[in-house]
């Protein structure tokens, strides 16, 4: 009897446990994750599947990503070490100096970025599928995916020289991609990009912060006029044809008001008269999206002490314009009185520096001479060098003006303008003037230089060609690219502490050691790095 | 029966129904000394009619008084260490008694995991600190209980503010990642040591606070005993999570017999040891204006003499009050326990409030086959913190204290902090004054266990574990900070949410067959850890007369920031068994086995299996070495096994989609959410697997005065989980994955002496001492020994990205890794070509400059005992490790020129005032310390004439009371957080909350 009370007892323990838990299978149920298959479910979500792909854009107008690494390799921008402020590792001096290791942080991050941006292309591809019997809209929005997959590959051959491809239908991250050199990239890239231009949405029709059929010309442009740097064979004339789609239907100008196309509203030119923009990222100071203090740069210049509108605080004293680069572009170029790309003052009673370049004195909003962190007179000299520079040191640049009343002073309103018609125009007197045309060449740059009120140029070389586009697209993110095709970026920097030539292997950065490691051997290392 | 033992046990009826006590008929008093044949009192001695429940227990000097029923009844004298005795009463009514001292002494109780093991019976390696070697100082938390306790366990307090984390390695670093913490069980339930506390991102410039301990919610007067297993042959039957070792902590029971109130209370004071030596006023205006021909009148010179470390450090009070009521029959026992501890820090405004309260209580039913064990413990935590911690250039408070122009007015002429205009300068007294930080952490950890005897030695055991945290954390900064005044202060709540459930089946057999002794255990074994939580912010309050936390909604909308996470649950699920054999009490084998499944890995690697085997020789029971009268006790041991860590996050093996901020695009003015791809399918993510071996040898001789232990280790780590890069054209850049080939070594000795130097009567004198020394090093991390792993992430402006430390290959864990200063010019430019990153193999600047981890480190104890009077005090040492003083590189002589302030040793150097700072060896420096870690003066006073008091204590302890070092920051016993990409930093002081020197007046009364 009471060994029978005893194993009842026994039994409904377990059975009690058992209840209790039963055996798991150990899988995970995430809670604030989703499985790809729930997303593919939903045909509502489909803009969602474009926003990674389009989202990783914003990232990289930025100081330590493909911006940083286009425009503080080249003559018209640096980031002097002050102090130790700025020395960061020393990645801003390797960048002047055409110094960096495979081990750089920027080159690092600016690889995986771009690496990532191709992966959440090619899911979105990958989601979207190959079949034809489907409506015009997803058409187009194949078109973007792949249209900005390819963006991003021509980035990696620009950098790296090399770009790496995966079937955006394989899902097993574990095997090797192929690693395409630049000059398959190139055919790869200028290929895929004819494919798909007639199912791109035209620009009357397409969203506003999308990539249409324009930008996809425009990318074309880009890839023909870099053919000589990238495969060894000009391709002028290819690049011509792509251009004249942007610019013979006429549904671009130059802009009236040239700070304008930069301001916190520059949205509100999309389709206006004098509207630039081709190819555009949105931006907005409401919400972070991940990129806070990234854009666009009027923190990197400034000085701490300087309070933009009295409460635009938190200026970090950064990037200057190099003495080198004024000197050429500027002071031997232009007429710095008249031509409104130097100096625009309209926003000065309000924010206390000017559009363009900022020099000498500076006030605050109340007109008081602003000093250093060291008591000095805050005045920004021309002269900077490259270690050791004061807090005084250096021109500073303001393109993207902040708002007047600024939401957040980590964040933006103004949309980066990522290509833009007066950079077509450009592009298309270098084709003319390197197929021997210098007249109409001529006649389109003093175009440019009429709108900007800029004195005309009586003759032109081919070589004043990038010195315009140094006064017309300054810090917009194409120096090095144009240094390099022009022939001028190993070119000694001796105003600012770089007396050598650097040497030919400094027309590519390196390889991430991190992407050499994670691919076992089939990448190899470019030359002079090893 | 008196009146006050009738109302204690009416509070004992109310609180437990089931309890019983015996009634008293016929009463007669018994008294007596209780002593050890020597003659030595015996204090603590439990003294019980048998057959009963009634019973006393010496007081200090083994004095007892006995109310018995009748005289015809037997006193059984008892007393840990020493062979019981029976003694009928027959008519007397003194009975004096002396124990005869267990000859090996060594019937010491160890716990194991799954149970408990005689600590003869031993095969691993295993430390054991009771109650009375816990170090006495006001300690908010168990493991500074035993900092420097125990032979093989680094214990680094992370800083001094109140309920600070500490780091903890068991026999060395023995991984890359930052999962390095040992796995704690508490009285059988296994905690997740998840920070409990939120984060707190905070305003411009001012990143989190470190992460305060988990462990806060445990009053170290109920802890019994800690037992650390080191070793992987006693760590193996907790698996995957045994790798870092196993800390276990037994609270308090109730005894059987006694019935005790004890209340203990004691009133510390606390303040900074030393200063650091930054210029004053006087000092600071001379080198500007004499060496820097700065004008006298200089914007910069405000004409105050102001020591801020003077207004932010101030001497902290604090006191603790605990009370417990404890007591048991031979059915039943319980104790029950309330603490309070108000701990002020020597930051002003700085505090840690703790209540905790625990119920532990057994039942014995069905005739003694069931044996049922509950305990619970309540607790509140609330955390005044101030805004220490991991900083942007601008600095936190204490950086802030440091540099700040010591010209600067504290007030201005309002009597507010005196601020300026500029967003990067901070008044430290403002920081403080417009800054509240409060965290209010819950938790509830209950348990309870029923063991059921089914047959003669087969023991069928259920054990289920609850542990429920919820914490939230409300920081307020005002918009009178002159940084946030652009976007008009700041609020946030953060919120934390933590839930830990554990259910497990083991059924034990224990069967002596002659000279054969035999141990079966089989289990089972399933938990579930739950985590979530949400994030508010809010800006732009138009008053602060209401504190924003309390009016977020009040802010501007467009401003807020609301953010919730729950994470994936994390499930482990077990079966485990171990085989115990002895043969005649001389060789012992101990075999185990763990197959654990865990959610957190891949698809086709849940399970891994954690098999140990160990064997013992106890040699003292041989004749051939009886015979030699020398060995009291000799042992030797060896064993092997295999241990897992499985410290990652959860959803790395999974292909996840989730909402990304970075992947949102706006198209015509609207956000579009991205989903981005989290995680890749990783099938063949598995444990990390940790190999070891021991050899050890426990001795004692002159007959158990002197005793020890020496053990050799070696430990290999493989299979390492590691965030690396992916390959080209994944959605991530990184994922965590197993290294193929790298390991990581440690080789070690450990050694732990106890001496009795002196015992007699009325003076005795105690030693012990412990040794450990490991060799570390990482070996085929990186496919070529020319590549590095960075991290030890260096603060200050022009940091970003500069690193302190590297992992490569033949090179010891957390080693630094920089140039050396004689490679600077002392004009502040890099002689040469300016390579400041260049790969191991092709260096010509950067150099491996020694180790965080020391060479060695010991710890000395020595306790003294005169009549009434006792001393001890602990001496902690550590040897041969490097720091890295980030504190100092954020004050060096550079800073004069930006009228900041700068440390006084800088100046007087030979370099120039525009030297770049860079990471250097100029900031590195030797870590080695000894210090007088506590001293305990008591007195125990003769309360055997006052019947109701057991025993009274009075006493006065110091900790920190000296300190001999090299190092120049505040304390070399530090750890700052400094991982980069999830890889662990150690040794870099990044203005750390300085430890206090502390003074303790206590005071223990038993009734």
């Amino acid at each position: 009897m009471k060994k029978n009370i005893l194993y009842s007892a026994l039994a409904a323990l377990f059975l009690s446990s058992l209840f209790l838990n039963s055996c798991t299978d150990l899988e995970e149920t995430p809670q604030d994750k989703v499985t790809s298959e729930t997303l593919i479910e939903d045909p509502n979500l489909i803009p969602n599947l474009i926003a990674p792909a389009l989202g990783q854009l914003k990232g990289l107008w930025y100081r330590e990503s493909f911006w940083g690494l286009q425009e503080a390799t080249s003559d018209e921008l640096c980031f002097p070490t002050r102090g130790t402020d700025w020395f960061d590792g020393g990645v801003w001096q390797q960048q002047w100096l055409h110094t960096w290791l495979p081990v750089h942080r920027d080159v690092g991050a600016t690889w995986n970025r771009l690496n990532t941006a191709i992966a959440a292309a090619n899911f979105g591809v990958s989601v979207l599928g190959t079949g034809d019997d489907v409506t015009d809209e997803i058409k187009g929005y194949r078109s973007m995916l792949r249209f900005l997959r390819d963006f991003y590959m021509y980035c990696l051959i620009d950098l790296y020289g090399v770009s790496p491809y995966r079937d955006p239908f394989s899902t097993d991250y574990t095997t090797d991609p192929v690693y395409l050199t630049r000059e398959n990239a190139f055919y790869f890239i200028v290929n895929d990009l004819k494919t798909i231009l007639d199912n791109m949405p035209e620009r009357a029709e397409a969203d506003y912060g999308v990539p249409n059929r324009d930008a996809c010309l425009m990318l074309l442009s880009k890839m023909y006029i870099n053919k000589e740097v990238y495969v060894g064979q000009a391709a002028w004339d290819s690049c011509l044809l792509y251009l004249n789609q942007i610019i013979d239907p006429g549904n671009y100008q130059l802009a009236e008001n040239y700070f304008g196309i930069f301001g916190p509203d520059n949205h509100l030119n999309f389709k206006q008269p004098g509207d630039e923009a081709i190819f555009v990222t949105e931006l907005d100071d409401d919400q972070s999206y991940g990129i806070d203090d990234q854009v666009i740069w009027v923190k990197h210049t400034f000085h701490y002490n300087q309070f933009l509108m009295g409460d635009f605080t938190n200026n970090w004293n950064g990037c200057v314009a190099p003495q080198g680069y004024l000197e050429e572009c500027w002071f031997n170029g232009t007429d710095t009185a008249t031509d409104v790309r130097w100096v625009d003052s309209t926003i000065y009673p309000v924010m206390a520096v000017v559009n363009g370049f900022n020099y000498g004195q500076q006030y605050s909003t109340a007109g008081v001479a602003l000093v250093d962190r060291g008591g000095l007179p805050l005045n920004f000299t021309f002269d900077c060098p490259l270690e050791n520079a004061t807090e005084n040191n250096g021109v500073r640049v303001l393109k993207y003006a902040p708002r007047n009343t600024p939401v957040n002073v980590m964040r933006t309103p103004n949309d980066f303008i990522i290509y833009r018609y007066a950079d077509a125009l450009l592009m298309k007197a270098e084709c003319l003037a390197r197929n021997g045309n210098t007249g109409d060449a001529l006649t389109i740059v003093n175009e440019i230089r009429a709108k900007r009120k800029a004195p005309a140029l009586a003759s032109m070389e081919l070589m004043d060609i990038l010195k315009e586009r140094g006064r017309e697209l300054y810090w917009e993110g194409h120096r090095r690219q144009d240094m390099i095709r022009f022939g001028t970026f190993l070119l000694p920097k001796p105003l600012m502490n770089k007396p050598d030539p650097s040497p030919e292997t400094a027309k590519l950065v390196p390889i991430p050691q991190t992407a050499i490691e994670a691919a076992e051997g089939d990448l190899l290392q470019n030359p002079g790095y090893n | 029966m008196n009146v006050r033992r009738k109302s204690r046990k009416t509070v004992l009826i109310l609180l437990f129904c089931f309890l019983q006590l015996a009634a008293f008929t016929q009463e007669k008093t018994i008294t007596g000394l209780v002593t050890s044949a020597t003659g030595e009192e015996l204090p603590g001695a439990s003294i019980v009619v048998k057959g009963t429940t009634n019973g006393t227990t010496t007081d200090v000097f083994g004095n007892y008084t006995l109310t018995v029923p009748d005289e015809n009844v037997v006193l059984v004298f008892s007393f840990i260490g020493y062979l019981s005795k029976e003694q009928p009463i027959a008519g007397m009514t003194t009975i004096n008694m002396s124990l005869e001292e267990d000859v090996m002494k060594l019937e010491e109780v160890v716990v194991v995991g799954y149970g408990v093991s005689k600590k003869s019976d031993l095969t691993g390696a295993v430390s054991s600190v009771k109650e009375e070697d816990f170090n006495k100082i006001s300690a908010a938390t168990p493991e500074q209980l035993i900092q420097g306790r125990i032979p093989g366990v680094q214990i680094t307090q992370n800083n001094g503010e109140p309920g600070s984390a500490s780091q903890i390695r068991i026999r060395g670093a023995s991984t890359i990642r930052s999962g390095q913490q040992p796995l704690y069980v508490i009285d059988g339930v296994p905690l997740d040591m998840a920070a409990s506390s939120p984060g707190g991102p905070s305003a411009n410039g001012m990143g989190g606070a470190p992460a305060t301990n988990p462990l806060n919610f445990l009053n170290s007067n109920d802890i019994e005993a800690i037992d650390i297993l080191k070793d992987a042959s006693a760590t193996a039957i907790y698996g995957s999570r045994g790798a870092n070792g196993v800390v276990l902590i037994t609270t308090k029971k109730g005894k059987e017999g006694k019935t005790n109130l004890e209340y203990s209370t004691y009133l510390s004071i606390s303040n900074l040891p030393k200063k650091l030596d930054v210029l004053t006023a006087d000092e600071w205006l001379k080198v500007r204006i004499d060496t820097l021909d700065k004008a006298v009148d200089d914007a910069n010179h405000y004409g105050s003499k102001t020591d801020w470390q003077e207004e932010i450090f101030r001497t902290g009070l604090s006191h603790s009050h605990n009370i417990s009521l404890s007591g048991g029959t031979e059915m039943n026992s319980y104790r029950v326990s309330f603490n309070y501890l108000n701990q002020e820090g020597i930051i002003e405004k700085s505090s840690l409030d703790k209540y905790v309260g625990r119920v532990n209580m057994t039942q014995k039913a069905l005739k003694d086959r069931l044996f049922v064990e509950a305990n619970l413990t309540a607790s509140q935590t609330k955390e005044n913190r101030v805004p220490v911690g991991a900083t942007g250039f601008e600095g936190d408070l204490l950086l802030n204290a440091l540099k700040t122009n010591p010209t600067w007015p504290v007030y201005d002429s309002y009597g507010a902090p005196f601020q300026t205009i500029s967003t990067e300068e901070r008044n430290p007294v403002a920081m403080l004054e417009y800054t509240d930080d409060l965290t209010r952490t819950s938790r509830i950890l209950g348990g309870a266990a029923a063991t059921l005897k089914l047959i003669e030695g087969l023991n069928y055991k259920l054990n289920l574990g609850v542990d429920y945290t919820n914490a939230i954390r409300k920081i307020n900064q005002s918009q009178r900070l002159s940084y946030l005044s652009s976007e008009q202060g700041r609020a946030q709540i953060n919120t934390n949410e933590l839930q830990n459930f554990i259910i497990e089946h083991t059924l034990n057999y224990n069967k002596s067959f002659s000279i054969h002794n035999l141990g079966l255990l089989a289990g089972f074994s399933y938990q579930r850890i739950n985590r979530s939580g949400f994030n508010q912010q809010a800006g732009y309050f138009t008053t602060d007369m209401i504190d924003y936390v309390n009016q977020m909604d009040e802010g501007d909308p467009d401003y807020s920031n609301l953010d919730s996470w729950a994470n994936t649950p994390e499930e482990l699920q077990s079966f485990f068994g171990r085989i115990n054999y002895n043969f005649n009490e001389k060789y012992l084998v101990t075999a185990t086995i763990r197959r654990d499944g865990s959610s957190k890995f891949g698809s086709d690697s849940k399970y891994g299996n954690f098999p140990s085997l160990a064997f013992a020789w106890r040699l003292s029971q041989e004749e051939f070495i009886q015979n030699l009268n020398v060995f009291s006790n000799l042992k030797l041991r060896v064993g092997w096994g295999k241990t897992g860590n499985s410290e990652i996050g959860t959803d790395n093996s999974t292909f996840l989609l989730a909402p990304d901020a970075g992947s949102t695009s706006i198209i015509n003015h609207i956000p579009v959410t991205g989903f981005k791809i989290d995680k890749t399918p990783q099938p063949g993510l598995h444990w990390e697997t940790t190999t070891s071996t021991n050899f050890g040898l426990d001795f004692g001789v002159l007959e158990g005065r002197l005793s020890g232990t020496i053990d050799l280790f070696r430990k290999k780590t493989t299979d390492m989980l590691m965030e690396q890069p992916t390959k080209a054209l994944s959605p991530t850049s990184t994922f965590i994955s197993n290294l193929d080939e790298g390991y990581v070594l440690n080789d070690g000795i450990e050694l732990g002496i106890d001496g009795i130097a002196v015992k007699t009567s009325n003076f005795s004198w105690n030693v012990n001492f412990n040794f450990t020394a490991i060799k570390n090093r990482a070996e085929k991390i990186r496919d070529d020994d020319a590549t590095i792993i960075p991290t030890g992430e260096i603060d200050g402006q022009g940091m970003t990205g500069a690193y302190a430390q590297a992992y490569a290959n033949g090179h010891p864990m957390a080693s630094f890794y920089m140039v050396k200063v004689d490679s600077v010019g002392k004009t502040g430019r890099f002689k040469g070509r300016v390579y400041y990153e260049r790969n191991i193999a092709g260096t010509d600047s950067f150099f491996f400059i020694g180790s965080a981890l020391p060479k060695f480190t010991w710890g000395l104890n020595n306790s003294f005992r005169y009549k009434n009077l006792d001393f001890a005090f602990f001496i902690d040492a550590v040897y041969g490790n490097k720091i890295f003083n980030n504190t100092a590189l954020l004050l060096d002589k550079t800073n004069m020129n930006q009228s900041k302030n700068a440390l006084q040793s800088f100046i007087a150097d030979e370099f120039s005032y525009s030297f770049s700072s860079r990471v250097c060896d100029r900031y590195l420096e030797d870590g080695s310390y000894v210090r007088l870690a506590s001293a305990t003066l008591g007195y125990n006073f003769n309360i055997s004439k006052i019947e109701w008091i057991q025993n009274l204590r009075l006493y006065v302890s110091g900790s920190n009371l000296f300190l001999i070092t090299n190092y120049s920051g505040y304390d070399p016993d530090v750890s700052s957080s400094a991982d980069m990409n999830g890889v662990r930093a150690l040794g870099i002081d990044n203005t750390s909350y300085p430890k206090s020197r502390t003074f303790l007046f206590g005071l223990n009364v038993t009734f």
